[in-house]
């Protein structure tokens, strides 16, 4: 009996945590999933049951399977350019040179810059008439490199991708750096007593140790490029064409421009069906490892 | 028994002064809020606001939104019902039918019977449904207008000159305008800009949509009565082409937004642009310096068979939430906003025209508005929804890639047929 009024007891301590995750995380989600079964324009009351029509309808929508397609694109770019440079920065910072803090803090000044703020600052470097970007090249006498980077079919991703990179950069540095000064140093101390160089210290030691962090960084960047969206908006708005045009930009505009917020949130629920299965393929890897 | 007394006194004392306090603080005092997306004029709205307060003791709140963002806030906004007791509307009868349909605007028939004579009549038309108009709303009026609009090509005297035209004759014909566009380039300036990464963009070629296939060629190809190839919106587009060819577009336009466009043509940095009557109170606050421009009405093509019609009517209007708390107080102030001494003003430091028809004559204010009230007889007076409005967006990026070269007005169009069945 007292085991029971314990037990009830524990329980109603936990009630109110549960109402709130249950609020305001399970409904809404149940909801969501709810809504990708209807049609409907989002405001009025007219819901109409059309069953799995906006997934099938998702499958065959070449403007969203272009979006998914460039979000990968987005996510390949950051993994590789934007993760190396972290991981060489953290590098750098955490051996010891003069002004690391001062490093530490700099580096995570862009990912504390709103979207829209960092949007609006590249959409100024890439001006094609009055930008720094074209300007520099005119200096530098390579004008023939100039071009509207932002309206050219052939840049407008890569120019997005840069700037969703200069912004993402700081905060993979503070993971891997937080990822570098956890490896304990009597290994490096070891291991050059053992007469290992700075590349096999690199592979051997520093490489395995970082893996987790490595995993993380790399589930958070996928994360953080699929779900770009207000860095696009003032660069580009997913043009030109469908050029630069990313999953959550598209939800974005099927629900508030096309009012087929039905169709939007089969949208959102396939994105995050996609999401959890690579981050669940990475972690299963990494246990494999 | 007297310092008995004397704590009575003071008990009873600190209780009156609570109570007294408790009722004043409890007294409800009206404060109305209003979202709009009038950036240039979101300071003079302000000040209104605070005469307003001044007058009657009512506070309002006007609260600045993005243009090009408000559409999507109102209607998250609609569904979370937490709309604000009234704001500008965005889009024509399309989107406020959606918002009466859900019972998110109230019509305002009842409230501004009186009223609403003030303004012209095919202005209010613009935001009243009737029985059968097919929108399947309560009929009556949704929108009090507080300025009327239109949209045309404004250029830059100076770069004319500087280019070898004549500042004071403007492209009369399309011919024209692209042997001007073709002098300005090869005169180093920048010939045209405006807003081809929004919806501005698709504002430029309306004049030619009615011109190539009028009115009802036009509304039934958007209805997808009949397909735009059979409607001949090839023709449209192909005017992109010979824009392009000639080099007009600078560089950057085809995602350029409108304000972009705007601040380059207020500092002198391309010599024509395609935008809306407000845009002289844009060009103001952006240059105060920047005066010799004006204004011309779409060139008219040869090769059409309609007349061209323009963009415009009513601009801003606002609406007012069912739901509000202060129905009433919100309407009267909207009533006195829009009453003949507050457009006077509103006229004069916004430099757009006023709704209200008594109010000053807007031609006094300036050659670029009187050049922009003459076009008031120009403007279409309804275009039909898309029967996809996505639609709309295809034509949007279409033109961005026609614009770059890559799709020719024949792939747009097949797109749009597409997206349109």
């Amino acid at each position: 009996m007292r085991k029971f009024i314990d037990k009830i007891e524990n329980f109603i301590f936990v009630i109110p945590a549960l109402a709130f995750f249950i609020t305001f995380s399970i409904y809404p989600l149940f909801k969501t999933l709810q809504m990708s079964f209807y049609q409907w324009d989002g405001i009025t009351k007219n819901m109409i049951f059309v069953g799995f029509k906006n997934y099938i309808d998702a499958f065959k929508d070449p403007v969203w399977l272009k979006s998914i397609k460039n979000g990968f694109i987005l996510s390949f770019l950051a993994l590789i350019f934007m993760n190396s440079i972290a991981f060489l920065l953290a590098i750098l910072v955490n051996s010891g040179i003069k002004g690391a803090k001062f490093y530490r803090v700099i580096f995570y000044i862009p990912p504390i810059l709103s979207g829209i703020v960092v949007g609006y600052i590249w959409k100024w470097i890439y001006d094609p008439n009055f930008g720094i970007l074209n300007g520099l090249l005119d200096i530098l006498n390579l004008s023939h490199f100039k071009r509207a980077w932002l309206s050219d079919v052939n840049t407008a991703l890569i120019s997005v991708s840069i700037a969703s990179m200069w912004q993402g950069v700081g905060g993979s540095f503070i993971l891997f750096l937080a990822g570098l000064q956890s490896i304990p140093e009597d290994l490096f101390e070891a291991s050059r007593v053992d007469g290992a160089t700075f590349w096999q210290q690199f592979f051997y030691i520093t490489i395995p140790l970082m893996s987790r962090t490595l995993m993380i960084v790399s589930i958070l960047t996928i994360l953080g490029a699929m779900q770009l969206l207000t860095i696009v908006i003032p660069l580009t708005n997913g043009g030109p064409g469908f050029e630069t045009e990313v999953p959550a930009l598209r939800i974005y505009k099927e629900a508030f421009s096309s009012y087929k917020f039905g169709y939007a949130t089969a949208l959102s629920v396939l994105l995050g069906i996609m999401l959890f299965i690579i981050s669940l393929v990475q972690i299963k890897l990494r246990k494999v490892d | 028994m007297r310092r008995l007394l004397g704590k009575i006194l003071g008990i009873v004392l600190v209780l009156t002064i609570v109570l007294v306090l408790s009722v004043s603080y409890g007294k409800e005092t009206v404060k109305i809020t209003i979202w709009h997306y009038l950036n240039d004029r979101d300071k003079l709205l302000k000040t209104l606001a605070a005469q307003y307060y001044l007058k009657t003791g009512v506070r309002v709140e006007f609260q600045l939104y993005s243009g090009d963002q408000m559409g999507a806030k109102i209607r998250a906004a609609a569904q979370a019902r937490t709309l604000p007791d009234a704001w500008t509307g965005v889009g024509l009868k399309g989107d406020l039918s959606r918002l009466a349909q859900a019972g998110n605007i109230l019509n305002l028939t009842p409230y501004i019977k009186d009223w609403v004579s003030r303004f012209p009549e095919n202005i209010v038309a613009q935001v009243t449904f009737t029985k059968d108009d097919g929108f399947n709303v309560e009929p009556g009026t949704y929108g009090i207008p507080l300025d009327v609009n239109n949209m045309q090509f404004l250029y830059n005297k100076d770069l004319f000159k500087k280019a070898g035209l004549d500042p004071n004759k403007p492209p009369k014909t399309w011919n024209e305008f692209i042997e001007y566009g073709k002098k300005l380039k090869a005169a180093g300036i920048l010939p045209f800009a405006t807003g081809f990464g929004t919806w501005a963009g698709l504002t430029m070629i309306q004049p030619y949509e009615f011109a190539y296939l009028g009115e009802e060629k036009l509304n039934a190809a958007r209805m997808g009565k009949i397909t735009f190839k059979d409607a001949g919106y090839v023709k449209v587009l192909n005017l992109l082409v010979e824009m392009r060819d000639a080099g007009m577009f600078a560089p950057g336009t085809a995602t350029m937004d409108l304000p972009t466009a705007e601040q380059m043509f207020a500092n002198g940095q391309i010599a024509m642009i395609f935008d809306g009557s407000w845009a002289i109170g844009v060009f103001k606050m952006m240059n105060p310096n920047f005066k010799n421009y004006f204004v011309f009405f779409p060139p008219k093509d040869e090769r059409a068979s309609y007349q061209a019609l323009i963009p415009g009517g009513i601009g801003a209007y606002f609406v007012v939430n069912k739901d509000s708390k202060y129905i009433k107080e919100t309407i009267e102030f909207i009533k006195w906003l829009t009453d003949v001494p507050q457009q006077a003003k509103y006229a004069k430091e916004s430099f757009n025209l006023p709704a209200n028809k008594n109010t000053i004559d807007p031609r006094t204010l300036g050659p670029q508005i009187a050049e922009f009230v003459k076009g008031m007889d120009r403007v279409y007076s309804y275009l039909a929804p898309y029967k996809n409005p996505r639609t709309e967006e295809i034509l949007i990026k279409g033109m961005q890639l026609i614009i770059l070269g890559q799709k020719t007005p024949e792939d747009v169009v097949k797109e749009m047929d597409e997206a349109n069945k």
